[in-house]
């Protein structure tokens, strides 16, 4: 790699300066139970953001100026040195800022920076204590600083870390409130599902290491694997025959592992549970972790060892199935759900299931490109949510809502934005990202069904039009069913909060500049210079298969559709809660049993609990609790040793201490005279 | 240069001490004289100034022995005083020693004048003592001669003995100083009896004669060989030797204390290390079971006794009484890496228990200990930063990973594992795995348990100095234990086994 820059890069204090902000948070409120003024807080993260933001935008253009497909490499020190048999591992506190990471890194600290200056806003109005803020933006400098060495990391082990921490933080965050019971319950389940996607990410990593120190050269680091990737193809893992027998390939093997991995974070089928209940979390929270960034982790991942995928048909194949089938499902969940932040969530597992279909049909940097532009409209729809939530005194139930837009002139205008964006308004960026996946999983013809994937996605996007106009109509529209007095004192929040979302919206129209396709960018009427750029920015890191052979009247014909189904499901939204309202409760009551079905999430969450969760918590408390620990390693073990030591002391030791010195003489004496007789008998003098 | 080729330059460590130590006698003397006439208060202010005067040039003269004892080490000195008749010897393994003690009395004298000001104990001849004490150690530590390492350590021992029962006024000072000076005098008659006895048997004096010399099968050397080891034994404290430690750790102010548990124990320690390197090294298989049996001994009730202990100081003690036997392990183990090890820990211990004893001269209130373990309740609101540094000593004493007693522990452990010493090794783990119980029960009572309605008191500048600088250090070895030396190539690790130099 003659063309990376090493070594004395600003590359490590990206991700130190919010970590550096987050620790000296943690050391006043943790340690010395002080905590600063919030303007002195929300200065000390907001600029520590901002400044990753600025180190950011300099290693990007130094990035750019590389020749080739350089990128910057910085090595800060040896993290876990082993010799394995003959060959020697090592994993490094390393980071590698090329394209994807740039990519990545520029979203995280970009959105970033607006949403934590929304929080200062937003913090402000619903202040409980002082220390709560500072807490606050701890955690949220810390997720920030986790998130960065997630996706600058340049090995595995390292990336592992980050993606640890920014569990951790989502964890804390989910449950900030943790007086209430529920909120703290609901980060528990976080946590505790994205446990069982961690698995998946361990196994694949050992697995990985398995095979790789089995042909001698153990490796963690991206670019290592990628080197070893004609040992992983050659290799293969015999099942069990409890399993049926037979040989898997290796890549597979590991392809599916990480994707578990990936189905954790990104709230994907059969995983996606904990981020409903996600939204118990402060709304900023829910608009940085559980939709522009940390959510996109598994999306990242998959982009990062898109080598791997690209080897592994049917983990491949797996992926882009589970996308399309969470994209519908959560898409239809979202169009019935009462509470406005539980519709963004569903929204972001549908979104996110486009993403991971663009994946599983090779097409990377479609899924990159999502990714950016699912990052802007959803920060500013869950920030405009916020703001809707802030100032009806913390009501988030939508049919308690409405006829209010005219009292939010700015918020409903940026409202709109991102409404347009996500439902795929044409030429706006949701459009142009969306379009390529479509397209590419229609074009995907070695992935089985991909026909099949192509409809679910169409479908989906109708879906998705038909929730975000419901969202914003029955929000902002509408019979207010707001009470007067609450009403009367409806005013708009000041510049901290309506800026980033001006902002966001901008990023919204000016996003699809990103990714314009060759179809459009060689119109006439548009001109574009490099068509679909982050297409080919990626591509200097990204596995890209060959280019699909679609001509141009049916890649029209595609993008004809998807207007279609863009406008029948805005047109439907419009009637059934705009024109005639009445309908939709008629239609609600006609299909009673669907909508409830759909309304309560098909009733996963309740699978979940009747299979696994209780069995589980019987077991845990009758056997392992009650048995087990309480009497088996408390009661004997323990409080056994402990109580025998104990005993032992006070019936024993304890008279050595009599505090006359003669008692002491005496034994000393006696200690002498061992010493004296021992060495005489045992020299042979 | 003199006529046996001497470079007295080395004996700088010595000499700063001892002028130190007159220096402070003959200016208490002198200053003091003239406070008579004073009315009350200015007294006080000028007493107040006196005895900062004298704390500074004890600092001074302590800080000019550490300086050079540390060029020394870096130069690489290795010089004996009279080679035919051996008296002394300055090399890698002295210039350490006194390195770690000078540093450890030094943090001692930074925290003992505001506690001593509040005792109302604020005289000079504490300072003289102290030096005192520090240039019998600084001959014990150097001197590869019987007579003058018993001299040196009775120069350390009588000191101490007084400083003990320096709290005139309290009786469990003079308690505690009567118990040391009594048992000391009855350890130093057995020590001074082994002497003789060697000398009778061997006719020799100096270690390099007496490893000609000794003979396992005479009689009269293997007694004086065991009644020399239970000198050793008592001033190390192991069990049995130990019981006047609780008592003595106890009684004493406790800066006298800090300085007895860190600086006593490390001289002692090096001095055995000389003496079996130099004098007894044909006799290691015989003295291995007994160092064996100190080490158990030790670990098993020094920490058993300090389960049930209520008072910090006394926990402390016993604390001591097992960290002694921890650092048995290296000498039943005898490798380099062992003996490296052990220094190491010598340094460690400086830092964590000084740091430990230093939160308790902190606390302590106006001319009141804070040492029940009751008295601990709820400092976390009160005094964060204390709560959060006496945590982090506790920890590191009990040897939790990310600090300076987790490296300590392991690399002790590790090379006594090398040496094939499983029990032992078991023991000791065991030992520290039961040492976590009292010691985590400073920090239960520090955050877990609500304050008792007292005053907040404040740390003097100098306390919170030397607090912080254990902590750094305690945090710094925990994460970069093989740290490199400032001015020296190699890592701390390496040098430490190097100067042992086998």
């Amino acid at each position: 790699m003659s063309n990376d820059l090493m070594g004395d890069t600003w590359i490590p204090w990206i991700p130190f300066l919010p970590f550096a902000s987050a620790l000296l948070h943690a050391v006043l409120i943790g340690m010395l139970r002080r905590s600063l003024s919030p303007r002195m807080v929300s200065g000390i993260s907001c600029g520590a953001v901002a400044g990753s933001l600025l180190l950011t935008c300099v290693s990007f253009a130094e990035m750019i100026s590389l020749p080739g497909d350089g990128a910057i490499q910085e090595r800060l020190f040896s993290w876990i040195g082993l010799g394995v048999g003959s060959a020697h591992f090592d994993a490094d506190i390393a980071f590698r800022f090329d394209a994807l990471s740039a990519v990545m890194c520029l979203v995280i600290t970009g959105v970033g920076l607006l949403i934590h200056i929304y929080s200062v806003g937003y913090l402000q109005q619903d202040q409980r204590d002082d220390r709560g803020f500072q807490r606050f933006f701890c955690y949220m400098n810390l997720f920030i600083a986790a998130m960065l060495v997630l996706v600058l990391a340049d090995n595995l082990l390292l990336m592992f870390l980050g993606w640890e921490g920014v569990g951790l933080c989502s964890y804390l965050l989910i449950g900030f409130w943790y007086g209430d019971r529920e909120k703290a319950q609901a980060g528990t389940k976080a946590f505790i599902v994205n446990r069982i996607g961690d698995l998946g990410f361990l196994v694949g990593t050992l697995l990985l290491f398995w095979s790789l120190s089995e042909s001698g050269t153990p490796t963690m680091s991206f670019r290592g694997i990628e080197g070893a990737l004609p040992v992983i193809v050659a290799s293969t893992l015999s099942l069990p025959a409890w399993l049926g027998g037979g040989e898997f390939a290796l890549a597979n093997a590991i392809g599916l592992c990480f994707f578990l991995g990936a189905c954790g974070k990104s709230a994907q089928l059969p995983l996606f549970v904990w981020l409903p209940d996600a939204m118990a979390g402060p709304t900023p929270v829910s608009a940085l972790i559980h939709a522009a960034t940390m959510v996109t982790a598994g999306v990242y991942m998959i982009a990062r060892l898109s080598f791997l995928y690209a080897v592994a048909p049917e983990a491949s194949t797996v992926i882009a199935w589970t996308g399309a089938v969470s994209a519908l499902f959560a898409a239809t969940i979202a169009c019935v759900q009462s509470d406005i932040k539980k519709v963004l969530a569903y929204s972001t597992i549908s979104q996110l299931g486009y993403m991971f279909l663009a994946a599983g049909v090779g097409a990377y940097t479609a899924a990159m490109y999502h990714v950016v532009t699912h990052a802007f409209f959803k920060a500013l729809l869950f920030l405009c949510a916020g703001v809707v939530i802030m100032v009806l005194k913390h009501e988030q139930d939508m049919r308690r809502m409405g006829g209010i837009g005219s009292r939010l002139p700015w918020t409903r205008r940026w409202m709109w934005i991102g409404v347009g964006t996500i439902a795929g308004v044409p030429l706006t960026a949701g459009f142009f990202s969306k379009d390529q996946i479509l397209v590419a999983s229609y074009a995907a013809h070695e992935v089985p069904g991909h026909i099949h994937l192509y409809w679910m996605a169409l479908t989906t996007v109708a879906l998705t039009a038909f929730y975000s106009v419901r969202l914003i109509y029955v929000s902002l529209y509408g019979t207010s069913q707001v009470p007067a007095e609450v009403r009367r004192e409806i005013h708009e929040p000041g510049g901290l909060v309506l800026w980033p979302l001006g902002i966001l919206a901008v990023l919204c129209i000016l996003g699809s500049l990103l990714g314009v396709p060759q179809l459009w960018g060689d119109l006439e009427l548009l001109r574009v210079e490099e068509s679909n750029s982050i297409h080919h920015f990626l591509a200097r890191v990204v596995a890209v298969g060959e280019p699909h052979e679609l001509d141009a009247s049916t890649e029209w014909g595609l993008t004809g559709r998807a207007i279609a189904m863009f406008a029948l499901g805005s047109t439907m939204g419009v009637i059934l809660h705009l024109l005639r309202p009445a309908w939709a409760d008629w239609l609600a009551g006609k299909l009673s049993f669907a909508h409830r079905l759909v309304k309560n999430a098909y009733y996963v969450d309740a699978l979940y609990r009747g299979l696994i969760v209780r069995p589980l918590l019987a077991a845990s408390d009758r056997l392992l609790f009650r048995w087990i620990d309480v009497r088996l390693i408390d009661g004997l073990a323990v409080m056994g040793s402990a109580n025998l030591l104990r005993g032992l002391t006070d019936g024993l030791l304890k008279y050595t201490q009599v505090g006359l010195a003669q008692v002491y003489f005496l034994v000393m004496l006696l200690g002498s005279l061992a010493i004296l007789v021992y060495l005489l008998f045992e020299s042979g003098a | 240069m003199d006529a046996h080729g001497f470079n007295w330059h080395v004996l700088m460590p010595v000499a700063a001490v001892a002028v130190g130590s007159l220096a402070v006698l003959v200016l208490e003397v002198l200053l003091s004289r003239r406070t008579g006439e004073l009315t009350p208060p200015a007294r006080a202010a000028s007493e107040r100034r006196l005895a900062l005067l004298l704390a500074f040039i004890a600092s001074f003269s302590l800080l000019i022995a550490l300086v050079a004892s540390y060029v020394l080490l870096l130069a690489g000195v290795d010089t004996a005083f009279d080679p035919q008749n051996a008296m002394l010897r300055i090399d890698g393994l002295s210039g350490m020693a006194i390195g770690i003690v000078s540093m450890g009395a030094l943090l001692s004298v930074w925290l003992s004048s505001t506690y001593l000001m509040a005792l109302h104990i604020n005289h000079g001849e504490y300072y003289a003592l102290l030096l005192l004490a520090v240039t019998g150690m600084f001959i014990a530590l150097c001197a590869e001669n019987l007579m003058l390492l018993f001299m040196g350590v009775e120069l350390m021992s009588i000191p101490a003995y007084a400083l003990a029962a320096f709290d005139r006024s309290k009786l469990r000072s003079n308690e505690a100083g009567l118990k040391y000076f009594l048992l000391g005098s009855f350890a130093s008659a057995i020590f001074l009896y082994g002497i003789a006895l060697l000398y009778g048997a061997t006719g020799r004096l100096d270690y390099a004669g007496l490893q000609r010399t000794i003979d396992p099968s005479s009689t009269l050397a293997m007694a004086g060989l065991a009644l020399l080891l239970v000198g050793f034994a008592f001033k190390l404290a192991l069990v049995p030797f130990h019981q006047y430690v609780p008592d003595v750790y106890e009684g004493a102010p406790t800066p006298v204390t800090a300085f007895i548990s860190v600086c006593v124990k490390t001289t002692a320690v090096f001095v055995l290390l000389r003496l079996l390197l130099q004098a007894l090294p044909d006799l290691a298989g015989l003295l291995r079971p007994i160092f064996w049996l100190l080490a158990v001994a030790s670990i098993v009730v020094g920490n058993l006794m300090a389960i049930v202990q209520r008072n910090v100081k006394r926990m402390l003690a016993y604390s001591s009484i097992a960290h002694a036997g921890y650092l048995m392990l290296a000498l039943v183990s005898e490798t380099p890496e062992a003996y490296g090890a052990m220094i190491f820990y010598l340094l460690a211990y400086v830092f964590m228990n000084l740091g430990a004893f230093g939160v308790v001269i902190a606390l302590a209130a106006r001319g009141r200990d804070c040492e029940r373990i009751e008295d601990f309740a709820g400092i976390a609101s009160r005094r964060p930063g204390l709560a959060a540094v006496m945590t982090l000593f506790m920890l590191a004493l009990a040897g939790m990973p990310g600090t300076v007693g987790f490296w300590a522990k392991f690399h002790l452990f590790e090379s006594a594992l090398e040496a094939d010493e499983v029990a032992l090794v078991i023991v000791a783990i065991l030992g520290s795995v039961v040492s976590f119980y009292y010691y985590l029960r400073v920090p239960v009572e520090m955050y877990m348990r609500d304050a008792s309605e007292e005053e907040p008191t404040h740390a003097s500048t100098n306390e919170l100095a030397v607090l912080l600088a254990c902590a750094g250090v305690v945090l710094y070895l925990g994460f970069f234990p093989n740290a490199r030396l400032p001015g020296h190539a190699a890592g701390l690790l390496d040098v430490l086994r190097a100067t042992v130099g086998m």
